[in-house]
């Protein structure tokens, strides 16, 4: 399994989960319910307006990609806090897709296999704080990311 | 907070069921139509939007396009990428293309993810755009 993560830090394991939404991706109308929800947990764990559309956004992304190249799975939104009592949000995103042949490739701007500006990827990882994906061709692809209050 | 989530998915639902997640309406002022675009766009809702626009442009006698983006929930890079190839093509068609009402907090999203605004024609306000209409070469 091919695994990158944002500045090679891996993600902390010891963040504690505060709450957890799912929002299961079959369709087109799930990604707009996922966007639509993640700017309301941003928000009630105390995030400001730029940083709520700027998670969700990150959520639109990650969905659009899922729809696009795995035709359905899951994403899930959870409100976390570390160790110095610190809150987050950590987005996890996976499907059961062909996976990522070049993971350091898929992310670099502009690299796209569909018809867009190949900005998804690289645009989670600048929006988001801490960022890793996992891929494995014919198993999948799995996508955790954070930002912080 | 769970039973806070369902309410809250419930009326999600209700809104998808009435239609109301993504829309676009528009008027003509001054030979410029004024497409106001809400909600959030999936990706056949982007495909949609590009060819009710165009089809549009190509309908009408336009001098050009004023694309309102103030009732859009998020703005990510495909929804980008689409609102790009609709000024590419109205360009090509020889018309003139503006953004209109991008939100504090969208602008600041565009610029972290790195989106390229350079060459895009941005106006503040209906009469702004119909300005940069009638002198934009």
């Amino acid at each position: 399994m091919a695994k990158y993560c944002k500045n090679n830090r891996v993600l902390e394991a010891s963040a504690k989960l505060l709450e957890s939404s799912t929002f299961e991706l079959n369709e087109e109308n799930d990604q707009a319910t996922a966007v639509f929800m993640t700017r309301e947990i941003a928000k009630n764990a105390g995030f400001n307006l730029a940083d709520e559309v700027m998670v969700a956004t990150a959520v639109s992304e990650l969905a659009t990609n899922i729809l696009r190249y795995a035709s359905c799975g899951r994403i899930r939104v959870i409100v976390i806090q570390n160790g110095d009592g610190r809150t987050g949000i950590e987005i996890g995103a996976e499907d059961k897709g062909k996976g990522i042949r070049d993971l350091k490739l898929a992310m670099q701007d502009n690299y796209s296999t569909a018809e867009s500006l190949g900005l998804g990827l690289p645009s989670v990882e600048r929006i988001m704080d801490e960022f890793e994906i996992e891929s494995e061709i014919g198993q999948g692809t799995r996508i955790r990311a954070r930002r912080w209050l | 907070m769970e039973a806070d989530s369902f309410r809250l998915l419930n009326g999600v639902k209700a809104m998808m069921d009435s239609g109301d997640e993504y829309s676009v309406s528009g008027s003509v002022t001054n030979r410029c139509y004024i497409a106001c675009i809400n909600g959030e766009l999936s990706s056949a809702q982007m495909g949609q939007l590009y060819d009710e626009i165009v089809r549009m442009a190509e309908k009408r006698e336009l001098r050009g396009v004023i694309m309102d983006l103030n009732g859009l929930a998020v703005l990510d890079s495909a929804a980008f990428c689409v609102l790009r190839k609709i000024s590419g093509a109205l360009a090509l068609m020889g018309l003139k293309s503006a953004w209109m009402g991008i939100k504090p907090a969208i602008a600041s999203s565009l610029v972290d993810f790195g989106a390229d605004v350079d060459d895009l024609c941005i106006c503040q306000n209906i009469e702004d755009g119909v300005r940069l209409m009638s002198f934009q070469k």
